[in-house]
């Protein structure tokens, strides 16, 4: 009798010690996917990857997913869709990643979609914002961000209530900034605004002076640039050197970016800037009263993680939607339990709640309903949110005074 | 002959006038007092916009000199007195703590107050039909409203059996709203376990021991930062004084809307630049209460909204 007890507990220590091995031998979750670590996004680019990274590392301290760790595999794009398609197509085909994490940009979203789509792989898109990309019938997308259309609400709301009249746009002719410029003309419209010029350039353009030319022609209350960094950066330039002076002035992408005030200096000062997320977040009070942060669910933590990661390297919104598609995505492969395409789509499309990045819910076609937008302005060096209103800590400084009027 | 007194009273009136109209010119400064974060507080902001319906614009015939103290009891003596110190026209306040340390810091220059649970109780006035002294404002009644909170509550959540009432130790008001809450709760059938704290690290003990089947009654008074604590401390159903917290996530709220608040004081105010004395003006009630509900929190919580409050509520968050 002795004996059998021995030997039962020997089994049983043996099955617990298999166990626990076999646990710990379980092979890591891999996520793939590129990023433009270099070329034109790279900027933004190295932001998601920050964020990912410190997004990866916080669910491995805590334990990792469904019992095991997450590996991130990135590879760098070179901020070329092309590129950014086959490196996927490779990670699915050949290496066998467990999920995939998505690109920066619309372009290389877009590009990228019509392989994930093909092999029926989730992809919760941190950076595209372009509606299109969300209507093409595709099932296996899901929109983090806040649409291009919107991006001027906030400068079209302000332009109205402050009694302006006119307004002119300059954007890219590719996908988001052209369907960031549409979706102000109209919003101008809606709020009574006409619009007395709208310019398009192809990318990479680096000379505006014959945009600038008709610009300051047409004399807008309003200037709207719907842009990436590099050609926001020219754009605010070109403009004081051909003095064009409105009374409002909005950028799209990059203009929250620190490098835009530091490569602008006081250029930058007035601008207004549309963006999805603050790091302010974590201190903001609606009405002086009561924090936002419940909106942003463990922003605090990411912003302090990630200043232990990356010591001194700001954060922007790029930032904020990589670690946002990041916790969307374990955790929507927690509660599928599996790794599962179909499942975890099904557990992407339910999801309902707030992430560091704010509200997530999509709609059939995984277009987002729930996110919101804030609209902040340079001053004196410093980015302050001044719309929504209730947001707003102190007011924006307007009007812009003419270029030949700043210090 | 009849022409000449005429005349006279004519030259009087076109005098009178013009005196008036000076007087009118003049540019009144506002104190505010408040313990928000930020100087946009929407009573402030209600102010702002009740004046401006009385004919008053910022800068042309007002203007603010607002102190706010970030939830610290300890800075709002000292900026009462700052403001004193400026010499400003009028002294608008916001809650119990700052309407006390502006009346400590002055007798002369009149005080309207807002976001006052109960003045009377909390010596502020006098009486609400003859306040007396330098102060009168608005009573936002919230001792009277702390039983139909704990009502709504219990409507929206009626599995819920046991309530939560954490405040400030050395809050007046919510100390005040107890007893009326201890009535109500036998009422309704709910406990009610009630915890004043002393500080932060209180706030969040006690906000831990909240079991997930329970609710909170959030305090009305943000001494501490308690109602963001409360607001903060997820998955708890927990009813607010004011609509302002049901549009950033809280549950439910019932009470009167802390910019409405504003622009009802504006009206005192806008007397009392034109001449009326502030114990001349009796306090006034907060003319709306709101009920406000947050059907996304609802569903996070997932509670089905029942008729009843959706017929009421007049603010409906989505």
């Amino acid at each position: 009798m002795k004996r059998a007890t021995a030997i039962g507990a020997l089994v049983v220590l043996v099955a617990a010690l298999y166990l626990t091995h076999g646990a710990q031998a379980q092979t890591p979750i891999r996520i793939g996917g590129s990023l433009s670590l270099t070329g034109t996004y790279s900027e933004p680019g190295q932001a998601q990857e920050r964020a990912y990274r410190v997004c990866v590392k916080q669910a491995n301290d805590r334990g990792g997913v469904l019992g095991r760790t997450v590996e991130f595999v990135v590879e760098d794009d070179r901020s070329d869709p092309g590129t950014a398609a086959s490196i996927y197509e490779r990670l699915m085909t050949k290496d066998k990643v467990n999920a995939v994490f998505s690109p920066y940009s619309s372009p290389i979203t877009d590009a990228v979609a019509n392989v994930t789509e093909q092999h029926r792989m989730p992809m919760v898109a941190a950076a595209a914002s372009a509606t299109s990309i969300f209507r093409k019938g595709r099932k296996f997308i899901f929109m983090v961000v806040s649409p291009a259309e919107s991006y001027f609400e906030g400068l079209m709301e302000v332009a109205a209530k402050r009694g302006l009249k006119t307004v002119a746009v300059i954007y890219e002719d590719t996908i988001f900034p052209k369907a960031s410029a549409q979706g102000m003309i109209d919003l101008a419209k809606r709020h009574g605004l006409r619009v007395v010029a709208a310019e398009t350039y192809p990318a990479k353009t680096t000379d505006f002076s014959a945009i600038m030319k008709r610009i300051k022609a047409a004399n807008p209350d309003v200037v709207a640039a719907s842009s990436y960094f590099n050609d926001t950066v020219a754009i605010v330039r070109q403009m004081k050197e051909a003095d064009v002076n409105p009374r409002m002035a909005g950028v799209t992408s990059g203009g929250d970016l620190p490098k835009f005030y530091e490569l602008l200096g006081r250029s930058a000062e007035y601008l207004y800037g549309a963006t999805q997320w603050a790091p302010e977040v974590v201190k903001v009070r609606a009405g002086g009263v009561i924090p936002v942060t419940r909106i942003y669910p463990g922003a605090r933590q990411f912003v302090e993680d990630h200043e232990k990661q990356f010591p001194g390297v700001a954060l922007s919104y790029q930032s904020a939607g990589a670690f946002g598609a990041c916790q969307i995505l374990l955790e929507s492969i927690r509660r599928a339990g599996s790794l599962d395409h179909e499942k975890l789509r099904a557990e992407i499309v339910k999801f309902d709640g707030n992430t560091v990045y704010g509200a997530f819910r999509v709609d059939p076609d995984g277009f987002q309903i729930a996110h919101k937008m804030l609209m902040f302005q340079w001053q004196d060096g410093k980015k302050v949110i001044v719309w929504p209103e209730e947001l707003a800590a102190v007011p924006a400084r307007f009007p812009t005074p003419a270029w030949s009027k700043r210090p | 002959m009849d022409y000449v007194p005429a005349a006279v009273f004519l030259l009087l009136v076109c005098v009178a006038s013009v005196a008036e109209a000076q007087s009118e010119q003049r540019l009144y400064r506002i104190g505010v007092l408040n313990q928000a974060w930020a100087a946009n507080h929407p009573a402030v902001e209600g102010l702002k916009e009740g004046l401006r319906e009385q004919g008053y614009i910022e800068g042309r015939d007002v203007m603010f000199d607002i102190r706010f103290t970030r939830g610290d009891p300890g800075a709002t003596s000292a900026a009462a007195e700052e403001l004193v110190k400026a010499g400003v026209d009028v002294i608008f306040t916001s809650n119990e703590p700052a309407t006390l340390a502006a009346k400590q810091a002055t007798q002369r220059i009149p005080i309207v107050f807002t976001l006052v649970g109960d003045p009377v109780l909390t010596r502020i006035v006098a009486s609400l039909a003859r306040p007396g002294g330098n102060v009168t404002g608005i009573s936002s009644r919230a001792t009277e409203l702390a039983p139909k909170r704990l009502e709504v509550l219990k409507t929206l959540v009626p599995a819920v059996k046991r309530v939560w009432f954490v405040y400030h130790s050395s809050d007046i008001t919510d100390t005040a709203a107890l007893a009326n809450l201890r009535d109500a709760a036998r009422r309704l059938q709910l406990e009610l376990i009630a915890r004043a704290v002393n500080d932060s690290a209180e706030t969040t003990q006690v906000l831990k021991e909240v079991g997930a089947a329970d609710g909170v009654l959030a305090p009305v008074v943000d001494t501490l930062d308690i109602p963001a604590a409360v607001l903060e401390a997820a998955r708890i159903p927990s009813v607010f004084p004011t609509a302002l917290w049901v549009e950033h996530g809280a549950l439910v709220s019932y009470g009167p809307s802390f910019r409405a608040q504003g622009v009802q004081a504006a009206r005192l105010v806008a007397k009392i630049l034109r001449g009326t004395r502030p114990q001349d003006l009796p306090v006034e009630g907060a003319d709306r209460i709101d009920l406000a509900v947050n059907l996304s929190t609802a569903r996070q919580l997932q509670l089905e909204v029942p008729p009843k409050i959706l017929f009421r509520a007049n603010v409906i968050q989505r």
